[in-house]
């Protein structure tokens, strides 16, 4: 299991095109990646899908998982049409999809601004097709999902003593002020956890990102993320060494970032603790 | 212990050991096989099987395994297998990737199996045989030509507009002319029916056909030419131009939903009335109903001057092949007469084999009508140059910077300056292993 990382380990320190016996050289790689602006917008463009992908889905599945979580009748047929998305997968078909909803002439996403604000179609974003709105579409299609978070949420909800909710009731707190010193607290190692795995498979987005710019990361490299810049140098352009060592950077980075979230965890409450 | 983990360990390498030995025994008496991979769409692919099942008939003691795949997988796909060592004996290469393949070393140079049989690739057109040959030897057999200077036209469109049909000697003048009587447009202002299309970003073409550059020399460039040539701004000012100031050509904006095949349903469904791709596009637009259509070639430039971009396709074998005599006599069926005949019948593709491409079995009176413009397109075709890098300056460097200018967010000048220092800092590599 280890094979492939140790692999990598030394692939990253060598050039190598796999028609060629294996070229080592040192830390040459990862001096190039210092000079290569595409390595630097690669990372650039990860990080704002990630920072935005994330806590904007975050709280919408909170805000969906509160709403499914009433007691009123067909509950369960609105559960089911929010998950429904996660079960259709975020493959290549739906990619697709998207490709043709983002139509910035033809796709509905521009029809239904037009129709709901007073924004011509010819005037909407250009999405797909422009520099500036390429990201945030790839954000709007992320958000498609949020119902697979709202499922973990719902449960992470119902895991809620209800004798806190009659406690702070009898110290006469409104329903805002229960969310904020009940329900999120309560719900604060879900949210942890929804946190890491949400930072961690955002940093990796790719087979939606390539289905939908033809495996460029275009118009002129605005949705070229991490891993497809890692795909187009191992088997684009014959250069497996460089590839390695920008998988090892994007290796480091996920690890940092979840570091950086452990060690700041003191808003995790785990239930039967006592808070200082 | 120590006894008890000796044995456990001396088990477990006999078993390892016996497991390596026994797949490998047997099957030693059913000739030899070897592995042919290619791509193309399904008719293509049907030759290959049936070619090479006639092969297989007049040379029993080979058997011949054919892999398809994709397109925009093929070097990816064999990239894996040469590393995990099942790599093809055969392969199909084609102008550009052969630069990638030869300057690695991975291509068998084929001179002395052509003297031993004495193959010759007179009968081939000159250019493509040149583009597969280097340093003296040849590496890939031909099999077809591909120039990017195919315009597609919706005859009954022309009709409407009352303005003649295009011939091959009109200009960029005549061209933009034409384009902007085609077009329609509905009671609301948007546009209903293109002047032009092309099948995918082609700008290519149309720098060469401005008389512009990439490198100062295509079989051993030393330094990029493409930002400093005047010629090559007027190409790309001229396809800039089509779309943002004369607006007869569908901007990136309506393409970025459709890919490679829905650009070509745009003419089959009379969305545009002229279409720029090559050859293949034939079989796809022979099932049109509705209207007529006929081709015509790239108009030339304001200055009479005129040149296209290719493809062109063959077949090569890999050096790392355990079986090049067997991979030989494969490549010496599939590209000869035979296969450039099945080829020539579908119409998909200008067979290199100039007397096939000549015949009655090329031109044989199917549309489109004016198919002898491929082989006079051959005079003017060009070829790019030929460094290990040049998929990425094309597609990471230059591409990225020149999506700016086709948005309309820059001029090509302004691109071109851009692009100076980064072409400067990416030379061409020529290094070979």
């Amino acid at each position: 299991m280890g094979g492939p990382i140790l692999a990598a380990f030394f692939l990253s320190l060598c050039h190598w095109d796999v028609l060629n016996p294996i070229q080592f050289v040192g830390l040459q790689n990862y001096q190039d990646m210092i000079h290569d602006s595409r390595f630097w917008k690669s990372l650039y463009n990860t990080a704002y899908f990630t920072l935005l992908s994330v806590p904007i889905g975050m709280a919408l599945s909170i805000i969906v998982a509160l709403l499914m979580n009433q007691k009123v009748k067909g509950i369960s047929f609105f559960r089911t049409v929010f998950y429904l998305p996660s079960v259709v997968g975020s493959g290549v078909a739906v990619a697709l999809l998207w490709k043709w909803i983002f139509n910035a002439d033809h796709g509905i996403l521009n029809y239904a601004i037009s129709v709901l604000t007073t924004i011509p179609m010819a005037d909407c974003p250009k999405w797909l097709a422009s520099e500036t709105w390429s990201k945030p579409a790839l954000v709007i299609m992320s958000l498609w999902n949020v119902g697979s978070g709202m499922i973990i949420y719902l449960a992470g909800l119902q895991g809620i003593p209800t004798a806190l909710y009659e406690a702070a009731e009898i110290d006469g707190a409104n329903t805002w002020q229960q969310f904020w010193t009940v329900t999120l607290p309560g719900l604060s190692p879900v949210i942890f956890f929804q946190l890491i795995i949400g930072i961690v498979f955002s940093f990796q987005i790719f087979t939606q990102v390539y289905v939908m710019t033809d495996g460029l990361g275009g118009p002129a490299d605005s949705t070229l993320v991490m891993v497809l810049y890692i795909y187009q140098k191992a088997f684009k352009y014959y250069q497996m060494g460089y590839a390695s060592a920008l998988s090892l950077v994007l290796f480091a980075v996920i690890m940092v970032a979840t570091w950086v979230q452990f060690r700041y965890a003191k808003w995790v409450y785990y239930e039967g603790e006592l808070r200082k | 212990m120590k006894n008890f983990r000796l044995s456990v360990w001396a088990i477990t390498c006999f078993i390892v050991i016996v497991a390596g030995v026994f797949p490998g025994c047997g099957s030693k008496d059913e000739g030899t096989k070897i592995k042919i991979s290619s791509w193309g769409d399904l008719q293509e692919n049907a030759i290959l099987v049936d070619l090479i099942a006639d092969f297989e008939k007049t040379h029993p003691g080979i058997q011949v395994e054919l892999e398809r795949i994709p397109f925009n997988e093929y070097v990816t796909k064999l990239l894996t297998q040469v590393a995990g060592g099942l790599a093809p004996d055969v392969i199909f290469v084609e102008v550009n990737n052969f630069t990638d393949l030869y300057l690695r070393g991975a291509l068998e140079p084929l001179n002395s199996y052509m003297q031993a049989d004495n193959f010759s690739l007179d009968g081939y057109y000159p250019q493509v045989v040149d583009r597969f040959t280097a340093d003296g030897s040849t590496y890939v057999i031909p099999r077809d030509t591909a120039p990017i200077c195919v315009i597609y036209y919706n005859k009954t469109a022309f009709d409407e507009a009352h303005i003649p049909y295009p011939t091959d000697n009109w200009d960029w003048n005549d061209f933009v002319y034409d384009a902007k009587k085609i077009m329609k447009t509905d009671d609301t202002g948007k546009v209903t029916r293109w002047g032009f299309v092309d099948d995918w970003p082609m700008w290519d073409t149309w720098v060469y056909d401005a008389g512009g550059s990439f490198t100062d020399n295509v079989k051993h460039p030393t330094k990029w030419t493409f930002a400093s040539d005047p010629d090559t701004l007027k190409g790309l000012q001229f396809r800039a131009d089509l779309m943002n100031k004369y607006k007869v050509m569908l901007p990136p904006a309506g393409l970025a939903a459709m890919g490679g095949s829905g650009t070509s349903d745009m003419f089959v469904n009379g969305s545009t009335a002229m279409f720029l791709s090559g050859l293949w596009k034939t079989p796809q637009f022979r099932g049109i109903k509705d209207f007529k259509w006929d081709i015509a070639m790239l108009p030339k430039a304001p200055n009479g001057f005129r040149a296209f971009s290719t493809g062109g396709s063959g077949y090569g074998i890999l050096k790392t092949s355990a079986h090049k005599k067997e991979a030989w006599e494969l490549i010496k069926f599939i590209s000869g007469e035979e296969g450039a005949k099945r080829l020539a019948a579908t119409g998909l593709a200008q067979p290199a084999l100039m007397s096939v491409s000549n015949s009655p079995l090329f031109l044989d009176g199917q549309d489109p009508q004016n198919k002898k413009m491929v082989l006079d397109a051959m005079k003017y075709v060009k070829y790019n140059p030929m460094c290990k890098n040049w998929f990425e300056v094309h597609d990471s460097i230059i591409g990225p910077e020149l999506d700016k200018v086709w948005n309309g967010t820059e001029t090509p000048a302004e691109a071109l300056d851009k692009l100076k220092p980064a072409l400067e800092q990416n030379p061409p590599d020529t290094a070979k292993p």
